[in-house]
Parts: C-alpha cells; sequence; structure tokens
C-alpha cells in the first residue's frame, strides 16, 4: 500500500494566510495562558510540597499558596480553549474519518467538506451567540466567583472574540472548499492524517 | 419514537457523518443538538449552550489534558530523546537486534513523559532510525519497532486517553496510571521477543553494534537522569496513595508539575531555544483545542444519549444474553480493532466508551466495580491503539514512513506485524487474567 501520491496543493488564499496569522496569535496567547496555569498550579504544589518535606527534617518555613488558584485555572482554561478553536478549523486539523473518502478526487470530496464546514458554521453561530447571551445574564445578575469574587462575565467576554473569530473561520473554510470544488485543485492545509 | 430507537438512530447518524468527512467533534455536536433540540425543543436547547460550552472546557479535571500535552510537546523537542536512546543503546545495543530492542525501550522510557504516541513515535524515531540504518538494519525491522515503540508512549504513564477514559467513566486517573504499569512493561518485553524472533530468523536484519567501553556505557545511562527524575517526582507524587499512604497532588498538579520541569530541563540540559518553546506551545494549543472541541461534542451528545436511556437498555440487553462474559469482551475488543480501521484512539474512546462501559459494568468478572472499569479502560486503550499501527490507517506507520522515505509503507506495514502478533498475545493475556492489570491496586 504506497501513500497515495500527492498531488499538489494550492497555497492558501491571501486573506487564509491573514487569517493563519491572526488565528495563530490568539492561539499562542491562549498557549501562554496555558503556560500561566502551569505555573500557579506548580507553585501551589511547591509552595504546598516544600514546608512539609522542610518540616520533616526541622526547617519550619511557612506554607505559600495562591488563594483561588483553581477559580482562575478554570478560567483561563475556558477562555484559552476557545482561543485554540479557530487555528485548528483553519489549518484542517479536527480529526476527521478519511477512510471512506480519500480516494475520491478533489472537486468530489469537497463537496463533504463544504456540508461538514457548513454544519459547523451553523453550530459556531449558536454557540458564539449563546455565549454572548451567557455574558449578558452573568453580567445582569452580577455573578462573581467562588472565593476571589471575580464577575463571572469577563472571562466569558474574553472568550467571545475567540467564538466569533471561529464563526469567521469556519465560513471562509466553506467558501475555501467551494473554490476547491470550482477548481478540482485541493487548496491550504490538508486535513490530519491524510497524505494530501 | 421511544427513546431506544431515538438512541440507535442517532448513533447510525453519526456513524453516517463521520463516513461523509465531517469531523468527529462536529458530527457529535450536531447529532447531539439535534437529539437534544427533539427531547426539550429549540428553546431550552439555547439556554443550555449560554453556559455548557464555556462550563465544559473550565474543567480543573480536563486542564490535565493540555498540561500533559504541553510536557509532551515540550520533552519532544528538549534533545531528551537522544539522551534516552544513547541510554538504551549503552545496555543492550551490543545484542543482535539491540540498536532496535534499545530503540523500544527508549520509546518506553519516553512514554514516561510524553501523553502521545504519535509524538513518541516522530521524536524518537528521528533519533533511532538513522543509528538503525547506519548499522545495517533491514528496513522493515527499523520502521516497524519504531511505528510499534511509539504507541508505549501512551501505554506508559502519562497517557492521554487514559485521562479522557478516566474523565468519562469517573474513575480514578492516578490509579488508572499504575495499572497501566505492568500491561506496558508486558508490552516492551513483547516487542524485545518479537525483535529477538526476527533476528534469529535474519540474522543480517538486525547486526549487533560495537560495544562502548564501560565507562561511556555508564556515562550514557546516567546521562538520562532528568528524564528519571521528571517521572518519579510526577508519578510518586500523583500516586501518593501507593508509594506513602496518602495523597499528595491531584493529577492537573502532577501534569503541572511534570510540564514545569520538562521545560526546564528542557532549557538548562536540553539547550531548547525560545522559538522551539513557542513551537511546543502553538503543537499543544492546536492539539488541545481539536481534543476539546470532540469533548464538547461528546458532553452534548452524551447527555442526549444518556436520555433515550439506550446505553442501559443496551447493557441490560447484553446482561441478560446468557453469553460469557468474556466472550462479550472478545467482542467488545473485535469491534475496537474494526474501528481502528478507521478512525484515531481518542475519536473512538469518545465515540464508544458511554455505550460499552454501561454493558462491561453490567457483566459479572468476579471483580469489584472498580476492578472491573481500570481493567476495562486498560483493555481499551491497548486495542485502539493497535489501529496506529495496523492499516488502513496507522498513523504510527505514515509518520515513520514520512522520516524515512527509503523504506517502502509496504515494508513498514510488513515489519509492524511481528510486533501485532506479540500485541495479539499481550490483549489475549489481558483478557484472560485480569490480575496482571489489578495488581498494583489497593
Amino acid at each position: 500500500m504506497e501513500m497515495v501520491n500527492a498531488s499538489s496543493r494550492e497555497p492558501d488564499f491571501l486573506l487564509g494566510r491573514i487569517l493563519a496569522r491572526v488565528c495563530e496569535a490568539l492561539a499562542l496567547t491562549g498557549g501562554f495562558l496555558l503556560v500561566g496555569i502551569m505555573l500557579i498550579s506548580t507553585f501551589s504544589v511547591i509552595g504546598r510540597s516544600l514546608p512539609e518535606l522542610l518540616g520533616a527534617v526541622g526547617v519550619q518555613v511557612p506554607r505559600l499558596g495562591i488563594k483561588g488558584d483553581i477559580e482562575l485555572e478554570q478560567m483561563a482554561l475556558a477562555v484559552a480553549v476557545f482561543a485554540f478553536l479557530p487555528l485548528c478549523q483553519l489549518q484542517r486539523s479536527n480529526v476527521l474519518v478519511g477512510f471512506f473518502t480519500k480516494s475520491l478526487p478533489v472537486h468530489h470530496r469537497a463537496k463533504f467538506d463544504v456540508a461538514a464546514n457548513g454544519l459547523l458554521l451553523l453550530l459556531a453561530v449558536v454557540i458564539a451567540w449563546q455565549l454572548a447571551r451567557g455574558a449578558l445574564d452573568k453580567l445582569a445578575n452580577a455573578e462573581t466567583s467562588m472565593v476571589l469574587r471575580i464577575p463571572e462575565w469577563i472571562p466569558y467576554a474574553l472568550a467571545l472574540p475567540s467564538a466569533w473569530l471561529l464563526v469567521f473561520v469556519t465560513a471562509y473554510t466553506v467558501a475555501r472548499s467551494w473554490c476547491e470544488i470550482r477548481s478540482g485543485q485541493a487548496i491550504g492545509p490538508a486535513a490530519a492524517g491524510e497524505p494530501n | 419514537m421511544s427513546g431506544f430507537t431515538a438512541g440507535m438512530l442517532s448513533f447510525a447518524i453519526l456513524l453516517a457523518l463521520l463516513a461523509a468527512r465531517v469531523p468527529i467533534g462536529v458530527a457529535m455536536l450536531a447529532v447531539g443538538s439535534g437529539g437534544f433540540i427533539w427531547i426539550a425543543g429549540l428553546l431550552p436547547y439555547l439556554s443550555f449552550l449560554k453556559t455548557t460550552p464555556f462550563e465544559t472546557f473550565a474543567s480543573y479535571t480536563l486542564s490535565v489534558i493540555p498540561l500533559f500535552l504541553l510536557m509532551g510537546n515540550v520533552a519532544a523537542g528538549a534533545g531528551l530523546s537522544k539522551r534516552l536512546f544513547a541510554g538504551a543503546n549503552a545496555l543492550v545495543g551490543h545484542y543482535r537486534g539491540g540498536l532496535a530492542m534499545a530503540a523500544v525501550s527508549a520509546c518506553a522510557a519516553f512514554g514516561t513523559i510524553c501523553g502521545s504516541s504519535l509524538a513518541t513515535a516522530a521524536t524518537m524515531g528521528r533519533v533511532a532510525l538513522p543509528e538503525m540504518r547506519k548499522y545495517g538494519y533491514a528496513g522493515g525491522l527499523a520502521t516497524g519497532c519504531m511505528a510499534a515503540g511509539g504507541t508505549l508512549g501512551i501505554l506508559v504513564p502519562p497517557s492521554v486517553p487514559l485521562v479522557i477514559y478516566a474523565i468519562l467513566t469517573d474513575q480514578n486517573i492516578a490509579k488508572l496510571f499504575l495499572a497501566a504499569f505492568i500491561p506496558a512493561g508486558l508490552a516492551l518485553a513483547g516487542f524485545c521477543f518479537a525483535i529477538r524472533s526476527y533476528v534469529a530468523i535474519n540474522p543480517e536484519a538486525g547486526p549487533a553494534a560495537p560495544k562502548l567501553p564501560p565507562s561511556e556505557r555508564v556515562a550514557a545511562i546516567l546521562a538520562t537522569w532528568p528524564v528519571v527524575v521528571i517521572f518519579v517526582i510526577v508519578f510518586v507524587g500523583m500516586n501518593g496513595d501507593f508509594f506513602v499512604g496518602r495523597s499528595l497532588f491531584t493529577p492537573t498538579e502532577g501534569a503541572a508539575l511534570g510540564a514545569f520541569l520538562a521545560l526546564l530541563a528542557a532549557v538548562t540540559v536540553g539547550g531548547m531555544r525560545t522559538s522551539d518553546i513557542v513551537l511546543s506551545v502553538r503543537a499543544t494549543a492546536e492539539q488541545t483545542g481539536m481534543i476539546f472541541l470532540i469533548l464538547l461534542g461528546a458532553e452534548l451528545y452524551n447527555a442526549f444519549l444518556a436520555r433515550t436511556g439506550m446505553p442501559q437498555f443496551a447493557a441490560h440487553w447484553v446482561a441478560n444474553l446468557g453469553i460469557s462474559p468474556y466472550l462479550i469482551m472478545a467482542v467488545i475488543v473485535l469491534i475496537y480493532i474494526l474501528l481502528g480501521c478507521l478512525m484515531d484512539s481518542l475519536s473512538m474512546l469518545l465515540l464508544t466508551i458511554p455505550i460499552f462501559f454501561p454493558i462491561v459494568s453490567g457483566l459479572d468478572f468476579g471483580l469489584t466495580p472498580e476492578q472491573t472499569a481500570i481493567w476495562f479502560g486498560i483493555l481499551a486503550l491497548i486495542v485502539v491503539e493497535l489501529g496506529l499501527i495496523h492499516p488502513p490507517v496507522g498513523l504510527n506507520v505514515y509518520i515513520i514512513h514520512n522520516i524515512a522515505r527509503d523504506v517502502s509503507m509496504m515494508d513498514t506495514f510488513k515489519g509492524v506485524v511481528p510486533f501485532l502478533l506479540a500485541e495479539f498475545v499481550r490483549v489475549s493475556l489481558i483478557i484472560a487474567f485480569p490480575s496482571i492489570t489489578l495488581a498494583l491496586i489497593k
């Protein structure tokens, strides 16, 4: 079973390349939020274990911790994950089952992609729209987090730009697959795990 | 339409969407949405979405996934793989087939700081393949053992799919990691046996490498210390109950500390540059986004599926069939192997566990519910991983093929066969003797 001879892929359109930059910057921002989560968690575990270890040999050190660490980590993770989604969609890294369609010519395969991306577009619009309503609800009810009393609408609002960028990127991927149908040429990045 | 019919119908639609190239996360999200609207109506569905996506992602338990991914990605870019291969090579490289055995052992060692199979295969492949080719190893043996060795990345704790199984089934992550230990050792032994048999039949396929002087061998083995230190801290910390009798870190803390230590090791002893760190953060971002979209889809779909009562009905039906539970387990394993021809391991777990887990829980293997859950989790993990090395998907094989272009895909798939045989023996052993998996669990 030799790998299907990779047909040449066209580079992505200018808009796609600009979007890639934007999505990448956003994803990296989320990535560094994740690094922040790592640091908070590491600090709290060391701040808790080290005094215990030293205490066992008779050295007294105060226990250190970050108030509301778990709360902060949870909010940061949700904001980060929303920031990762547009990049995945643009780079076609959302895993799919390519087995049944991999031998189809590009213009047939792209018909499936138009439908799949269209489906996500619909869902992404609903999610982004409801997330905005969720943020407004939280603002109206003045809900705050348990420990730090952070207003809950803030992390929701921080996730909103990512949710709407996902809508825009998904709309773009529908158009990109549409162009693939018309031209019969694969455009932009290949789907994860697919040879071409 | 009864709940059961609706549940079955939704599953059929889901499979049809998957076949039609709809990404698994999108398909589960779409079918889950449709089902939710059908049961509860449009307005409750819209209200549900106000908070569900955000709250699903804002999970302390789930944060263990991106942190382990980060740890693995940093480790992959940190040059630690070279040390591990050199260390393993110092131990066994001078035997016939020794480089291949060193390669799979290094994969297992790398698996202690990396929870992903593809990253393990790619990272170790880049280090070990050129060495094996240099000493005249047959193409198929070299690529086959790397593709198979990659699966150890997932099996040896930490393991991202195992975390997902633990979350889906409400099990203790640390206990599952502990349980994976002996089966992983068994896999390594099986792979080494496969290599020995391969070179016993084809002595020229894996010639012995020259033996290094003792001082160099000791130095190479000692140089693996960063990996050992990271693994011991994270693993002992997470399994505090087992080692010191009380819990020390949560899995999330273990993963965070592991990522931190990997980063520290990468920058100090691995010579990792800032640009490499950015690359590993970017890779983590993309993998996390991909996994969390599926998790969101699974959240919605499983919420719907549970309300149809289909999984419980199926579990009840299977339990009353009067067939040996072991036979049912074998059928489930077979289904996984077939599904492995189509999709990746994470998708498979997220798709099937909500249905298979209640079925397995309803069977009587003479184990406690927790023991059954742990045993089934390890077994499921092993069999979903087989899909990485057998055709037609065989993602590990593709990855290795991309590194070693001079070996044809056919030769690589042929080279994998002895390892697949070893795996089938292991799967049979693990089904037949649950105690292999449960020995370390108190």
